[in-house]
């Protein structure tokens, strides 16, 4: 018993870790946005815009907001109507609560294998950035990955109900 | 006679123009023309302005059934239509309907591999693309520097002429040139029109000479193509062939329409002497060269492609 | 089952699992996929839910959520927007509700230079309610505030809604830009009345301040310097042409954490909590966004849309009552399907009965634009009420939804004065005609 506490506990641990380090990747590609533009428009005054920077912008928007969406599930961000759910009694509650959130896992299941097929035809058909052409299929497989990643953090909130695996 | 009603085949077609853009209503008029004479039993659903699937995502949309027929613009996949690319290439397209022509006929002659996972019915491409600008731009050297709004193929255009290529989306386009964020404008005289930047700009150059143009493909779901019956295959085979010709008439005379918009604006057409057009042919000629090499390095025929774009456009046949 | 039949079931699954506390956005999606595969087939809808949420997520144009409420976040952490905030209570807050006003001013403003609906309500959301809080207003005005206010941006330009709707009309964009002015100012003022109005029915919504000297007001003012410096910065550089609204949002971005760094409010935990409330922000609007994108799409290839709006377009009515059932059809299927998809799929089959009825093309453009704007506040999908509720998180979305309501009211007389009489709209583009 102990030593399946202790693994869960370790998988918990892991998983934090992991959803926290997305979402350094999402703050950094934020500023690396905020950055790119801001010397793009200094260096256009001097008629030197960077060549590329809208694909630079897409692809850090993208990566951004991908690697964010763990870590707003993990600390509950997404808005739900809690109002007729919390009328429910407590076994109703549980119910409810379960046959939502597994249909939430089906739903990011769904999103992980479709998110790592669509990568996979863009590799194969080499698609890539429309001027500086960067491969693109990755941004495919970073939205699979934390796609996947929120498939286990909806089964965290299902399995421990009331808490946030990560504090807001 | 009137159908069967387990018998109607309903297919779903997504267009990523505005349902009021004349080649949306061309692609409607095409659809319109395969259920007349299919006595309705094709009957064909139009989803306009990326309403189904964004333009990008078209053709992919396509392959996985979320449309089961698509129009969108090969360049919008950059990458995946590497030989294809040479249709768009700045060789100096005189109209809509002879760059529509030669993109039909290197699309029928080669067949590429890149376009196997999908049933082409045909395809149409836009008249030369052209500069328009806040200030005259009559010589290359009253390009250095200058701002001009392109993304792709085209700010490689801009680079190669000595311009400054700024990349936005063509919604934000229009305010960019009035508020001059950007000084020009790279695309066919029609979106001027299209999109009202005409009222933005003030001085067109006749860029003809290096005119580019954007192929668009108009493709059916492969598995879902190979379930219609033999007679409707046929039908869809000979309405396409029939509307090649309508959508390169559509352009040219959307171009016409862009041209009489600006000259009613009272916005100044600045013609390119013989000397200085060739100049601006010499400043892209390192583009197609580059584009043969890469083609090359992938095992493409890209150096035959491009020959027979220049024969085609030279008059001679392929 | 018809398509139309699977729709209408589809709209009654979706209340159903909202009702259950499902994630709204996830309702949006799973709804989606279940009815687009029925009408098409569920490998087409599962692509299509996944090609969706990839299109959201990389959308160029919706990058300046991210930037413009990192821009917030720095104003709030760093302690500018508290100067900000009060230095307006010196001035404004004697009014009932004079702060929540302020809030709409600043609504419009911001509006103006972004142009997203989402994204100045969740900027002005971040930036504004834990003010409001901190003078206790009622957390119900205050919400409906900046829910209702954040849609303003729609009409004030620029606005990508005007310029969609003016290629698809082959209208002037510059004449629908000028025709959106005079309507914003309007529903702006009305707005105002609606919270002074509340305030003065219950005072306890909006404290009025104690009644300062000129002195202290010109001294609050002092706080707020390089605020005021980066604002002309942002607005000034995008009105002198500098820089694109995307591009003002990094500028706003990168110049608020200068001003933060100049303050000595610049430390690693300032720049990670922002960072964090940023992600978590911009991620939740995004996602609804996509999840309203993935609804969208089934609505589509149900055609209820097309059936309706043909349905409409044949009544045989006077003109007034077909343009108030066109208004109510925008109203409610503004409720569930994104403005632009909305105004692509149905312009076509409306813009030639409204124009042949007799009425002008650029005042249609500027109603349809007010009407979505009630769409975006009003229950049970509300795009801006989410974002509000999801910022704002001790506040439950049927509170915001509360605030919004009087919102709600002002919009549909603010409506009903731009139907009777067109020349607000029309006064502006005629002088430049
Ligand atoms: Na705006
Ligand atoms: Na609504």
């Amino acid at each position: 018993m102990s030593f399946l506490r202790k693994a869960g506990f370790t998988l918990t641990s892991a998983l934090r870790a992991t959803v926290m380090l997305l979402a350094v990747v999402t703050g950094v590609c934020i500023l690396a946005m905020v950055l790119i533009t801001c010397i793009d428009v200094v260096m256009r005054i001097f008629s030197r815009p960077i060549v590329g920077v809208y694909d630079l912008v897409y692809v850090f928007g993208a990566v951004a907001m991908a690697c964010a969406i763990p870590y707003t599930t993990a600390v509950k961000g997404h808005v739900a109507i809690e109002y007729f759910f919390q009328k429910l009694d407590k076994k109703s509650r549980i119910i409810v609560d379960t046959f939502v959130r597994l249909l939430g896992i089906g739903l990011f299941s769904m999103l992980t294998h479709e998110s790592a097929r669509i990568g996979n035809n863009l590799k194969a058909s080499g698609e890539v950035t429309a001027t500086l052409q960067l491969p693109i299929f990755w941004v495919s497989w970073v939205i699979a990955l934390c796609c996947a990643l929120v498939v286990l953090v909806i089964f965290y909130n299902m399995t421990h109900p009331g808490k946030e695996l990560v504090k807001p | 006679g009137s159908p069967d009603g387990d018998k109607v085949i309903k297919l779903s077609y997504s267009v990523f123009f505005p349902p009021t853009h004349i080649q949306c209503q061309t692609a409607e008029a095409w659809a319109q023309a395969i259920n007349e004479q299919s006595n309705g039993r094709v009957e064909i659903t139009v989803y306009p302005g990326g309403s189904l699937t964004k333009a990008p995502q078209v053709y992919e949309g396509v392959i996985n059934g979320i449309s089961d027929i698509g129009m969108s613009c090969y360049a919008y996949t950059r990458g995946r239509f590497p030989l294809l690319e040479a249709v768009d290439l700045p060789v100096g397209y005189p109209d809509g309907m002879t760059a529509t022509n030669v993109a039909n006929a290197i699309v029928q002659k080669y067949q590429p591999e890149e376009i196997a996972d999908v049933h082409t019915l045909y395809v149409h491409a836009h008249g030369p693309g052209i500069l328009a600008s806040k200030t005259p731009v009559k010589t290359l050297a009253d390009l250095t520097g200058l701002k001009v709004r392109a993304t792709g193929l085209s700010s490689k255009i801009v680079q190669s002429l000595g311009g400054a290529p700024v990349g936005m989306s063509q919604p934000e386009t229009y305010e960019a040139l009035q508020k001059g964020v950007v000084d020009a404008t790279l695309c066919p005289i029609e979106t001027l029109k299209g999109w009202k930047q005409g009222e933005v700009i003030d001085y067109i150059t006749n860029s003809q000479v290096i005119g580019y143009t954007t192929s668009m493909f108009v493709v059916m779901n492969k598995e879902k193509w190979e379930t219609l019956p033999k007679d409707i295959k046929k039908l869809f085979t000979s309405v396409s062939a029939e509307f090649i010709e309508k959508h390169g008439q559509a352009w040219d005379d959307a171009d016409a329409e862009g041209k009489a918009f600006v000259e009613e604006l009272g916005k100044t057409i600045i013609p390119l002497p013989e000397e200085e057009a060739a100049r601006w042919k010499q400043a892209v000629q390192p583009l197609l060269d580059e584009y043969v090499q890469t083609t090359t390095e992938k095992g493409l025929p890209g150096d035959k492609v491009l020959a027979d774009i220049q024969t085609l456009l030279a008059g001679g046949e392929i | 089952m018809t398509p139309i039949q699977v729709g209408i079931l589809g709209v009654v699954v979706l209340l159903l699992l909202l009702a259950a506390s499902m994630p709204v956005a996830f309702a949006m999606g799973i709804i989606g996929f279940l009815g687009f595969s029925i009408i098409v087939s569920p490998q087409a809808a599962m692509s299509m839910i996944a090609t969706d949420l990839f299109d959201t997520i990389s959308s160029y144009s919706l990058t300046v959520i991210p930037l413009f409420v990192l821009m917030g976040q720095v104003a709030l952490h760093a302690g500018i927007s508290r100067k900000l905030f009060d230095a307006a209570y010196h001035w404004v807050g004697f009014l009932p509700g004079g702060m929540a006003i302020a809030t709409v001013g600043a609504c419009t403003g911001f509006g103006a230079i972004c142009g997203s609906g989402p994204a100045t309500a969740a900027t002005m959301a971040s930036v504004a309610l834990p003010e409001m809080k901190r003078f206790r207003y009622s957390m119900q005005l205050a919400t409906g505030a900046v829910a209702a206010g954040g849609g303003l941006g729609m009409l004030i330009p620029p606005s990508v809604v005007f310029i969609c709707y003016a290629i698809m009309t082959e209208q002037s964009i510059g004449q629908l830009f000028l025709a959106g002015i005079l309507p914003g100012i309007l529903i702006a003022v009305i707005f105002s009345l609606t919270i002074w109005l509340q305030c003065k029915i219950d005072p306890r919504m909006g404290p009025v301040a104690p009644k300062t000297s000129l002195k202290s007001k010109l001294k609050s003012l002092l706080g707020v310097f390089e605020t005021v410096l980066l604002f002309l910065l942002v607005m000034g550089g995008m009105f002198a042409g500098f820089f694109t609204p995307t591009e003002a949002a990094a500028i706003g971005a990168g110049g608020s954490l200068v001003v933060a760094a100049f303050r000595r409010k610049l430390t690693w935990r300032m720049l990670a909590q922002s960072l964090r409330e940023t992600a978590r922000t911009s991620c939740m609007v995004l996602i609804i966004v996509a999840g309203a994108v993935m609804f969208g799409h089934f609505l589509a290839v149900t055609r209820i849309p097309f059936e309706l709006a043909n349905w409409l377009a044949t009544l045989p009515l006077p003109g007034w009552v077909i343009i108030s059932f066109i208004i109510l059809f925008f109203l409610l299927a503004g409720c569930f399907v994104d403005a632009l998809a909305l105004i692509m799929l149905t312009i076509p089959i409306f813009y030639p009965v409204v124009t042949g009825l007799g009425f002008d093309a650029i005042w249609f453009g500027v109603i349809i634009v007010v009407v979505t704007q009630m769409g975006v506040i009003s229950p049970p999908v509300g795009v801006n009420v989410y974002v509000v509720s999801g910022i704002e998180r001790d506040v439950p979305l049927q509170t915001v939804f509360k605030g919004s309501l009087p919102f709600l009211l002002a919009l549909v007389i603010a409506a009903a004065i731009l139907v009777a009489f067109p020349i607000i709209s029309l006064w502006l583009p005629n002088l430049a005609r």
